[in-house]
């Protein structure tokens, strides 16, 4: 129990600087900008409590904000994609549930589970974060392509993580 | 209040959704200024269409009381309207010489009202007592007597036509000079009778029938009309002529009201001479 509490701060800190340390300052074509650092939200246990996937969320989209410089816009963004996640893992639960001491991730759950999982929770947080960074519906169009092109290379990232970090 | 309780505690994940979006938007409102300028703009579009929304929701409960108040002020402009007003200007000249006085003085009037087809035929004017029309004053048309003022109101006066047996104009021929009385039999507005007219004379068809002048309502030789047919009476020695009357009574619309400057003196002097009367 307290190893997967510091485990998960820790990831906490390392996702935060990965992010705004380097793919913040990845800029591909002005569209393409990857955010690496849903993955906590993601690899949370099962068994955490449902305020605490939403605060952690919101305290996660606070920090990358505040590095950022744009406070709230991330905290939405992950707040939401928190609070859908509990939704998500009931929807995607297997017949017999989730195994105790199981995390989700493609080593417990598969590469098809893992990726409908990231793929839809990710395009979730995009969307959500880079319509509250548009504030408008003028562009959709415009805001759509982004979301589409960033959650795709943000669920590379993720996937590949899985394979070089997570692969227990 | 415990079902309350409950129903929080069942949907607490949205309800602690709900707070931290609240708080997230509240920090992305109060720290990005393109979200906060955005939002302010937003916001105050929606507050003012709302505000158009309540105000024309208002007029419309104070439709009434709008619709009153234009129609008193309606009522107010037309009272102000120039064809509201009644003109009181009495076109009257007098020329104060010493030696023509001026007998006559002729007042035009409107024609208000006017029948033709009954059998005591009126008028109304539109002079009264306060532009100086009094009872037994003449009234001419253009083209031959009308009739006699009957009664006046302060701005009105009401005529007794020449079409209404109750009225009988003294009238001459313009040639012999022999004067009877005229009256309409209450049949053809366009005829009436000359009675009176010694049978000794020669009447012929086209002679003028003009006022006589021998009363203090119309002066002399105002033309009336025409003989069309002179009928001898067998057991009287007086004419019974038929007179074609010149006036149109149907088409009028301007007539005439004449005063007579010295009729009070004439009727006091002949007053003196038959004091039976």
């Amino acid at each position: 129990m307290i190893r997967v509490f510091s485990r998960n701060i820790v990831r906490f800190l390392l996702l935060v600087l990965i992010q705004v340390l380097v793919l913040n300052n990845i800029q591909l074509s002005g569209y393409i900008n990857p955010y690496f650092y849903v993955l906590f939200v993601l690899l949370m246990p099962f068994e955490t409590p449902g305020w605490v996937v939403i605060l952690m969320g919101f305290l996660l989209g606070l920090t990358i904000d505040l590095f950022a410089n744009t406070p709230g816009m991330h905290a939405a963004a992950t707040a939401f994609m928190g609070y859908l996640r509990l939704f998500v893992l009931r929807y995607m639960e297997p017949r017999d549930g989730y195994e105790p001491g199981s995390f989700p991730r493609v080593y417990y759950y598969g590469f098809n589970w893992f990726l409908r999982y990231t793929l839809f929770l990710t395009f979730i947080h995009h969307l959500a974060l880079f319509f509250i960074e548009a504030f408008h519906f003028t562009a959709a169009g415009h805001v759509l392509l982004r979301v589409v092109l960033s959650t795709f290379f943000s669920v590379l990232l993720i996937m590949i993580s899985q394979y070089l970090v997570f692969r227990k | 209040m415990n079902n309350l309780i409950r129903f929080i505690v069942r949907n607490h994940h949205f309800f602690i959704f709900l707070i931290i979006e609240f708080i997230a938007f509240s920090l992305l409102i109060q720290y990005n200024q393109y979200h906060r300028s955005t939002f302010l703009n937003k916001s105050g579009t929606a507050l003012s269409a709302v505000h158009s929304f309540t105000n024309d929701l208002e007029d419309f409960f104070y439709l009434r009381d709008a619709n009153q108040e234009l129609a008193r002020q309606n009522a107010h402009i037309l009272n102000t309207l120039k064809k509201s007003y009644k003109s009181n200007k009495v076109s009257y000249k007098e020329i104060y010489d010493s030696v023509y006085f001026q007998k006559w003085h002729y007042m035009v009037a409107r024609v208000l009202n006017n029948s033709v087809n009954k059998q005591n035929n009126f008028l109304t004017i539109d002079k009264g007592r306060r532009h100086g029309v009094g009872e037994s004053m003449g009234v001419v048309g253009p083209n031959g007597v009308v009739g006699v003022v009957r009664h006046t109101s302060k701005n009105y006066a009401t005529v007794i036509s020449l079409l209404n047996p109750n009225f009988s104009l003294s009238a001459r021929l313009s040639n012999t000079k022999y004067f009877g009385s005229l009256q309409w039999d209450g049949a053809d507005p366009q005829v009436c009778w000359l009675d009176d007219i010694p049978n000794h004379i020669t009447v012929n068809v086209g002679d003028k029938v003009e006022t006589s002048g021998y009363s203090a309502i119309f002066p002399a030789s105002i033309p009336v009309g025409e003989v069309i047919e002179a009928q001898k009476d067998k057991n009287s020695n007086f004419y019974h002529i038929k007179v074609e009357l010149f006036i149109e009574m149907q088409s009028l619309t301007h007539v005439y009201v004449i005063k007579n400057k010295l009729r009070e003196e004439i009727e006091e002097l002949e007053k003196k001479t038959q004091p039976n009367d």
